[in-house]
This record gives C-alpha cells, sequence and structure tokens, in this order.
C-alpha cells in the first residue's frame, strides 16, 4: 500500500534543508556534493580585459575631448560670414499672443489646479491608513502561537480519527446492502435481519448467522404512503 | 547675453502681467532664432507656434526658479529650448522610423518643402547664407545646438554647458567638431579657404 503523500507539508516537520525559506530541496550533484541548484545556471564572468579595455577607451576618449577643447578657437569663421544665414523677423503680434497664451492657461491652471487639490483630498481621505495600535505585535504574535498550537492539535485529531471514520463507512455500507438486498423489497420486518435473506448464493455453517441490525420504518409501507398520494 | 532684473522675474513669479511681458519681449528674439536654425527648414512654418510653447512651459514653471541658487534666468530659459526642441527631433525621428516613405512623415507633419516658404524669406537667405544653413543643417543636434548658442547667441561656454548639462570641455570639443565640420562643407565661400 502506497503512503498518503502530503500535497502542503507542514514547514515545521520538513527537515532543514527542505524548507523553502532555505532555498527549497537541493540536488546532490554527480560528485555527491550538496549544492543550490540556482547556482548551476551561473552567469558568464566579466572578462579580465574587458575592464581595463573599458578604462583605455574612456581615457582615450577623455584625453580626445580635452585636446579638441584646447582647439576650440583655432578656426574662426569671418567677421560677418555667418550673418548670411539670418533669421526673419518675428510676427508683430508675436509677444501679445504669446502673452495671451499664458495669461489663459495661467487661468485654467488656478482652476485644474484646485480641482486637483480637492481630488487630492478625496483621495487622501479613502486610502487613509490607521496607525497600528500599540499592542500590535504582542496581538500578532500570540495570534500566531494559538493558531500553531491550534494546527498541532487538528494534525493529532485527523490521527486519531482515521480508524473512526473506517469503521462508520463500513456501517453505512452494510446498512445500505440490507435495504437493497432485503426480498420484495421489503425488509420491512421489526425482528432481527437473518443473514441468509441478504446473501443467498453464500452456502455454509454461518448462513443462519443473524446480524444485529434492526430496520425501524418498513419500507413497503413508504411505498404504500407514496401510492395514496398519487 | 541679455539678463533679466530680478525684481522683473520675481513679479512674473506672482503672475504680474507686465513682469511677464518683459520677459516675452526680451527673450523671444534669442529664442525664436535659435529654434530657427537649430530645427532648420522642416519646422519653418511652425517655429513660432513652438517658441510659444516653449514660452508656456517656461511660465508654467517659472515659481520654481531660485535666483539664489546662482543660475541666471537667460541659462534657464535656453534650457527649455534645448529640452523642447530634443524632444521634437526624437518625437519626428519615432514618427519617421515608423512610416516607410519620408515624404507621408512631412505630410503628417504638416511640413512644407524649403521651396515653398515666403519669398521675403527666402530674398532675406541669400544663396550663401543658404549654404551655410545646409551646412549647419548637417550636424549632429548635440553639435549644431551648441554651435548655434555660441556663434549665433553669443552664450559663453559654461553657460552652454549648463544649457546642454554636460562638461565644458565637453561643449569646446563639440563646437571644434562643428566648425571643423563647417569649415570643410563651406570650404569653397571661405576666403581663407579650408
Amino acid at each position: 500500500m502506497v503512503d498518503h503523500i502530503d500535497p502542503d507539508p507542514n514547514p515545521d516537520e520538513l527537515r532543514p534543508e527542505e524548507r523553502p525559506e532555505d532555498g527549497g530541496p537541493r540536488e546532490e550533484s554527480k560528485e555527491g556534493v550538496e549544492r543550490d541548484s540556482w547556482l548551476d545556471e551561473g552567469y558568464p564572468l566579466v572578462d579580465a580585459d574587458f575592464v581595463g579595455s573599458t578604462l583605455d577607451r574612456v581615457l582615450h576618449d577623455r584625453s580626445e575631448i580635452e585636446s579638441e577643447a584646447a582647439c576650440v578657437d583655432q578656426f574662426r569663421f569671418e567677421e560677418g560670414f555667418l550673418a548670411h544665414y539670418s533669421e526673419p523677423k518675428p510676427s508683430t503680434g508675436f509677444v501679445e499672443e504669446t502673452l495671451e497664451r499664458v495669461a489663459a492657461e495661467r487661468a485654467d491652471g488656478r482652476c485644474i489646479r484646485t480641482d486637483e487639490e480637492h481630488e487630492f483630498h478625496v483621495l487622501m481621505e479613502h486610502a487613509h491608513v490607521p496607525e497600528p495600535g500599540a499592542d500590535y505585535v504582542d496581538r500578532t504574535l500570540s495570534a500566531v502561537l494559538r493558531n500553531r498550537e491550534e494546527q498541532v492539535t487538528a494534525s493529532s485529531h485527523t490521527l486519531a480519527g482515521r480508524p473512526f471514520s473506517l469503521v462508520a463507512s463500513i456501517a453505512a455500507l452494510v446498512l445500505c446492502a440490507v435495504v437493497i438486498f432485503s426480498k420484495d423489497g421489503s425488509a420491512s420486518v421489526t425482528a432481527p435481519i437473518p443473514w441468509g435473506s441478504l446473501v443467498t448464493d453464500v452456502e455454509g455453517p454461518d448462513r443462519d448467522f443473524v446480524l444485529p441490525i434492526v430496520v425501524q420504518h418498513p419500507i413497503t409501507d413508504f411505498a404504500l404512503e407514496v401510492k395514496e398520494d398519487k | 547675453m541679455i539678463e533679466l532684473d530680478p525684481q522683473t522675474i520675481r513679479l512674473a513669479q506672482q503672475g504680474d502681467e507686465d513682469a511677464c511681458r518683459t520677459i516675452i519681449r526680451e527673450l523671444h528674439r534669442p529664442i525664436l532664432a535659435t529654434i530657427y536654425r537649430f530645427l532648420g527648414p522642416r519646422f519653418r512654418p511652425d517655429y513660432e507656434d513652438i517658441a510659444q510653447d516653449i514660452f508656456l512651459k517656461l511660465f508654467r514653471s517659472i515659481e520654481r526658479f531660485d535666483h539664489d541658487r546662482g543660475v541666471k534666468f537667460t541659462t534657464w530659459a535656453f534650457t527649455f529650448v534645448r529640452n523642447h526642441c530634443f524632444d521634437i527631433l526624437k518625437k519626428r525621428r519615432i514618427t519617421s522610423t515608423s512610416l516607410s516613405v519620408g515624404d507621408e512623415d512631412d505630410r503628417q507633419w504638416g511640413f512644407e518643402d524649403t521651396d515653398t516658404r515666403k519669398p521675403s524669406e527666402t530674398a532675406e537667405n541669400t544663396e550663401l547664407g543658404r549654404k551655410i544653413e545646409e551646412a549647419v543643417s548637417c550636424l549632429g543636434d548635440e553639435q549644431r545646438m551648441a554651435f548655434v548658442l555660441r556663434e549665433y547667441e553669443g552664450l559663453e561656454y559654461q553657460v552652454i554647458a549648463d544649457v546642454m548639462n554636460v562638461s565644458e570641455g565637453t561643449v569646446k570639443s563639440r563646437l571644434h567638431r562643428a566648425k571643423e565640420a563647417l569649415r570643410q562643407r563651406l570650404a569653397p565661400y571661405l576666403r581663407t579657404g579650408a
């Protein structure tokens, strides 16, 4: 018989190395050395030359910038040369138009800001989180310990209750068999039922063994009552 | 470089309209010019709208500007210009890479071809001006921004470094490369020669 496998084992019953907080079950390598499975995947180590070559490039770039910066005034365009690329004059109403847009947005902005402020306060009221009580830690700790005790008690009850539930199941099956196999559908006798009336095929000395079960209400009466209702 | 009176900035922070007008009046020319030259011909029809968007962003955040930190207001303002322009280019690049045909990109954004510019604009930009424009447009974004801020707006190296959030040496290096590239491209038009 295969033992029942608990799909959700109690962490306290597990060995330390099997506990999830300890990284879960560990695999044993071929060499028999225990190690974490995630370490097997590994990550490529940075090439030692990479740091050096990057540093070289950074320093080279910096020195290049410095040398170029030193030459910034080496070349100058002739006086007035760049002025050939002139910009157009702005529209005459540009300043006033811009000011109007700024003023309009500021006016709208005040309304929006007020609304947003109100919404924010409403939101904050809903999102209010009460401060934990002074005895919060103690209460939580006692609740955790109580819960743990209950779990231990429940597990001991379960172990004791298994045989009881087996007996109860057998008794229920026997009761059903009495009803089903009784002759002419009537196990209506108030007297004890002879074993032979239930199992007719069985032959032997125990055929007349009396099963100590009494059916209180005759089934035929029940059937008649149903017929009368119709 | 233009520097605004701290009192004006303080008043603008409090929402004073005249102070806001002063800031826009003082800064609109350099900001428009930088956008115009940095973004190039493709964004020309929208460059005033882009400048207005930058001013809106600037005034949205003006309360956060702290004069006592030692940063000039103009430097702070140009940071908005730089960031907004880079955002625009970034968005445009994302869109253009998702489309197979380049012309569709232009149509979607409502860009006009360079030749459809206003006659007055074209007249202002002489042949040499257009060559310089083309050459500047060919620079990388960082080089172009450094070049425009230095050569056209006259910003100091350190200010450009603050605007671009890089070291002064990097700014100078970028400028050197930009000028070198332009010198090669514009060699036929330079008297001193390449």
